[in-house]
């Protein structure tokens, strides 16, 4: 597993791809800025329940995020990321982990197939 | 900006995939259920966001529509969703509510979503029809209705669309997209389903490949009755996890 850097340095990369700004993601969590800006640099830990929101932000496995260094992501937003709302950020998530299972699904399936 | 020929020409390969002519209205939602892989999601929004799509990493892909907007634009947004599954090269598409609205790759959508729902040879020749039996030559709010019936698509989307038509009078073009039509449509016989979102209980579901991957790993074994309900109820199934008021005996 990462340490706090890594989790960090993760959540920046993707936090950035999406061109979400700090404060954004901190109204979306319920935090101060200053908190998402001490997790980012690995001053802080994050707690599970953020870290699975944040997760379903990015439409990424939490396992993932916690254990490998993340590539940026790019994605087509109408909008700056940083205008979303937080009711529009947890839509955003609910896809997300529809997407997620989805993919999940799929590998499960390709295993099978692929024993056979 | 991709130039509107050859927007207009992949709206054109779309339909032809889909095993459409170039000319007739088609209903998006059930031919989008014949997209291997896909699977489609209503879920209410909110005021902002019209659509999303999710391409995964393996092969499977998710749109998201607003289901509180009318069913003419959901039919829209579905279209415009499209475009990012074909044409997008991003894994992931938010999408707004505004048509014409946000990044070059948004305006392409909405034009090839407007293309493929309303083929340009029929429109103009609908519209050249319409127009005859008028004074001024030209479409009234009447025809604009009829139009968007005939195509299924929101009353905007069609006001929208018509703004570079002969047809058209442009000084109209903002009083015709101020008006709110559905009693008008009422009065000249239309369902006015198409201005109305869908019934609460259908607002939100998933349809789709979702749904056959989570009943095939459970014949399969592969995950227990407790992890298919929880799949089927992320996904808002739980009419297929506890049965549907009413369910019996219906003569179809």
């Amino acid at each position: 597993m990462l340490d706090n850097k890594g989790i960090g340095e993760n959540l920046r990369i993707l936090r950035e791809s999406a061109e979400y700004n700090q404060q954004s993601i901190a109204r979306f969590l319920g935090v101060d800025q200053s908190l998402i800006s001490k997790i980012e640099k690995g001053e802080r830990s994050i707690t599970a329940d953020m870290l699975d929101k944040l997760a379903s932000l990015f439409g990424m496995d939490t396992v993932v995020l916690v254990n490998e260094v993340v590539e940026s992501k790019t994605l087509s937003c109408a909008f700056r990321c940083s205008d979303l709302s937080p009711d529009d950020m947890e839509v955003i998530c609910i896809i997300n982990k529809i997407a997620l299972n989805s993919e999940f699904m799929s590998g499960l399936l390709e295993g099978i197939r692929r024993d056979r | 900006m991709t130039d509107k020929a050859t927007l207009l020409t992949r709206a054109l390969q779309l339909r032809k995939e889909f095993g459409e002519d170039s000319n007739s209205p088609i209903d998006i939602f059930s031919l989008v259920q014949n997209i291997e892989k896909l699977s489609l999601v209503f879920f209410p929004m909110g005021e902002n966001l019209s659509g999303m799509s999710i391409k995964g990493q393996r092969g499977t892909c998710v749109i998201a529509i607003n289901s509180a907007m009318s069913l003419g634009r959901q039919r829209f947004s579905l279209a415009h969703e499209l475009y990012h599954l074909y044409y997008d090269k991003n894994m992931l598409a938010i999408c707004s509510k505004k048509i014409g609205d946000g990044k070059i790759i948004e305006k392409e959508a909405d034009v090839f979503a407007s293309y493929l729902l309303i083929p340009a040879a029929e429109l103009d020749n609908r519209a050249a029809q319409l127009s005859k039996n008028n004074i001024s030559g030209k479409l009234s709010l009447d025809d604009v209705i009829r139009l968007g019936q005939y195509f299924g698509v929101s009353h905007k989307a069609m006001v929208i669309r018509l703004k570079e038509n002969p047809y058209m009078d442009s000084d109209k073009t903002e009083e015709y997209l101020a008006t709110g039509v559905r009693y008008r449509a009422e009065m000249l016989g239309f369902d006015s389903d198409l201005y109305k979102p869908l019934s609460k209980e259908k607002q939100y579901k998933t349809y789709g490949y979702y749904i056959h991957q989570a009943d095939q790993l459970l014949k399969e074994n592969l995950i227990s009755i407790g992890k298919y309900e929880e799949l089927l109820l992320t996904a808002f199934r739980s009419d297929l996890v506890y049965g549907e008021e009413g369910d019996g005996a219906i003569i179809d």
